[in-house]
Formats: structure tokens, C-alpha cells, sequence
């Protein structure tokens, strides 16, 4: 495709979105304000409001998934999106407003450095972002399992605040998992494969609209398919670098 | 067991298997599908159909009480049916969440092609990356 070119050294910003309509657009005004040269696409997960419609409104392409998928699903599909269209770069980005878009800069930086995902940690010595004793616990527990099986130490395995090389998307856009709690299974999986991945310290916003998806039986419920998933987490090996970039 | 319970049993797994054949026949039911409930039948049809059989094999695996060798069976075949029902269930989830995903990008493109039909004039007005290089 001849358009891929074109597009390799261009960033796509991807958003996520499950019934956003509250905080949607002032988020993407603030990606307008802060990187006016970013591309962005919302991906509309089966959202019963008007999240997509008003995602085209203020002026982001939309990907509109006819049912809902769950943000693995939707984050795949803008993978594919990035690597159809030959996006050299990407960002997962929160659609509830608790990102801040001005620390874009900051996660895409290590990517010259060579990493190919970067995650924007809250925990990683800045910000203050506060989260409950049990939460707390149950992420203490994550965190640690991923450690063993990533061979790496993180701070922050659920932050969805990411960025994304060529090769990470290339991987991501077939091999992206789709159970809950997505995140923390990726990192596993590209630790696994053998890509670099880095942390960044970002400070976040509280939650400006939306529902946390925390009631406790299901997050225990959730929180065991994670264990599960991730103790089955594949090792395999990398593509060639060479051979995308 | 007893003759009458082998009456009984070759009557319902005689019934089972005309019901399956029915349900094949008539196309409600997949061929693989029906596959291991007709082989579930047929080692019924030949434990109802040979007396001695049930008998003579829990007493060679050392079971005491010769119709739980049946239950036993019967459980394990079902097992493997649910587990094969599991099985076929995520590959046709995996394959609907595909399509989920191919259809939204292709949706896009559509629209896409669309507005460069319908403004031709503009390209500015459709999407840049779309227009060709």
C-alpha cells in the first residue's frame, strides 16, 4: 500500500471508548491543544451513547466495532488500524480524561532511545495518585507475578498511558490479548518476546467521568482469569527487527 | 444387571440415537457435532446388547457394584463433549471478534471512499491519509 509510507513517521494517538459521550471531547480538545500533529482514532467499542458519533464531531477518525469487544478487543483494533495504515508510532490513551496529554512528549521519548513499549507508571517516584488498601493489595500481588514471569520490574502493569514502536504495534495488532486487565498481560507477553520495555514516571489525573470498573466481586472474579491467562502467557520469539524498520 | 434393565437401557439409547439422526438429517445439528453422541450410543448399543459384558469388564477393573461402571462411562463421554463444546465455543468466539474488528475497519474505509467520491473537488474534506500519493 502506497499510503504506508507516508504515514511512517507520523504518531497515532488511540483511544479506547466504552459510553464516553461525558468526557470524550474535552479530552480530545486537550490532544487537539497539546499535539496538534498527532492523528487520532477513537475506537468505539459498542458504545450505547453517541461516544462515536461525537468522537467524527470533534474531528478524530472513528473505528466502530459493532458490539462490545472489551478494550482488548478495541485496542486491537486500533493496532491493526496503526499498522494498516503505516504508523511509525502509537499512544494508548484514556478517553476519561485521567491522562494528561502534555506527558505525551515524555513516554514517546524513550522510543528513540530504542525501547519499543513505553508505559507511563504512576507509581514510577512522581505524582500522586491514590488508590484503595484492597486495590492496593490485589495490584501488589499483579505486580509481583509479572515480575516473575516478565523477568523485569514494574511499578505500574495496569496503566493504560502507553506508547508503541513499528514493530510493538506489528506484534500487538495480531497477538494482542483479550481478556481483562489486558495491560498487564501485554507487558507480559512482550517481555516474553524479548522487546524492550521501559518505564516512565507520568502523574495522572483523578477520573473525571466514567465508572472504574472495581466492585469487588467481579474485580476478584476478573482479577483470577488474569492469574490464569498470564500463567499461560506463550513465550515466543520475536520477529526480526530488522525487517520493519 | 438384570434382563429387564437391559431392555430398558437398549430402548432409550435406540431412542437417543434415532432422535440425533433425526436432528442430523434435518440439518439442526452439524455432522461433527453429532459424531461422539452417536459413538456415546454406540457403546451404549453394545453394552444393552451383550449381557455379560458391563459385568464381566467392572469386575476385571476391580469395580464392586457393576452399574457404576456405566455412570462412570457415561460421565467420562459427557466429559468430553462439554470440553469439545468449550473448545469449539472460543474458536467461534475468536472468529466473531475477528469479524467485529475487520468490519470496523472496514466501515471506516468505506465512509472514507465515500466522502472522496462524493467531494472529489476537496480533498481536504476526506481524510489525508487517504488521498493517493
Amino acid at each position: 500500500m502506497d499510503r504506508s509510507t507516508s504515514n511512517s513517521s507520523k504518531v497515532l494517538v488511540i483511544i479506547p471508548a466504552f459510553n464516553e459521550h461525558e468526557t470524550l471531547p474535552s479530552t480530545l480538545a486537550e490532544l487537539k491543544r497539546t499535539v496538534p500533529d498527532f492523528d487520532v482514532v477513537v475506537v468505539d467499542d459498542g458504545s450505547k451513547d453517541n461516544t462515536a458519533d461525537l468522537a467524527e464531531a470533534n474531528g478524530a477518525i472513528c473505528l466502530r466495532l459493532p458490539f462490545n469487544l472489551g478494550i482488548g478487543g478495541a485496542l486491537r483494533t486500533g493496532f491493526r488500524f496503526a499498522v494498516e495504515r503505516g504508523y511509525g508510532r502509537a499512544i494508548q490513551f484514556d478517553a476519561d480524561g485521567q491522562h494528561d496529554a502534555s506527558q505525551i512528549a515524555a513516554i514517546l521519548e524513550p522510543l528513540n532511545e530504542g525501547a519499543d513499549l513505553v508505559i507511563g507508571s504512576r507509581f514510577a517516584g512522581m505524582g500522586d495518585y491514590h488508590v484503595g488498601r484492597s486495590r492496593g493489595l490485589a495490584m501488589g500481588i499483579l505486580r509481583w507475578s509479572i515480575q516473575r514471569l516478565a523477568g523485569q520490574k514494574f511499578t505500574d502493569t495496569s496503566s493504560g498511558f502507553r506508547a508503541f514502536n513499528a514493530d510493538m504495534l506489528a506484534m500487538f495488532a495480531t497477538d494482542y490479548p483479550i481478556e481483562y486487565m489486558d495491560s498487564a498481560e501485554a507487558l507480559v507477553l512482550a517481555c516474553r518476546a524479548d522487546f524492550d520495555v521501559r518505564e516512565v514516571p507520568v502523574t495522572m489525573r483523578e477520573r473525571s467521568g466514567g465508572q472504574a470498573s472495581n466492585r469487588s466481586f467481579r474485580l476478584v472474579y476478573h482479577y483470577l482469569r488474569v492469574l490464569v491467562s498470564l500463567a499461560n502467557t506463550p513465550r515466543r520469539s520475536r520477529t526480526p527487527k530488522a525487517s520493519a524498520s | 444387571m438384570s434382563l429387564r434393565a437391559h431392555i430398558t437401557l437398549a430402548l432409550l439409547v435406540a431412542l437417543a440415537i434415532v432422535g440425533i439422526v433425526i436432528l442430523v438429517r434435518r440439518r439442526y445439528l452439524k455432522a461433527k457435532y453429532s459424531l461422539l453422541w452417536l459413538s456415546l450410543g454406540a457403546v451404549m448399543v453394545v453394552i444393552a446388547a451383550v449381557p455379560g459384558l458391563l459385568d464381566w469388564t467392572a469386575e476385571r477393573l476391580g469395580i464392586w457394584y457393576q452399574p457404576t461402571l456405566l455412570i462412570l462411562m457415561g460421565l467420562a463421554l459427557l466429559l468430553l463433549i462439554v470440553v469439545h463444546f468449550s473448545y469449539e465455543l472460543t474458536r467461534s468466539e475468536n472468529r466473531t471478534r475477528e469479524l467485529a474488528e475487520q468490519l470496523a475497519l472496514l466501515r471506516l474505509r468505506v465512509t472514507e471512499l465515500q466522502n472522496s467520491i462524493d467531494d472529489p473537488a476537496d480533498p481536504a474534506e476526506t481524510d489525508e491519509q487517504n488521498s493517493p500519493s
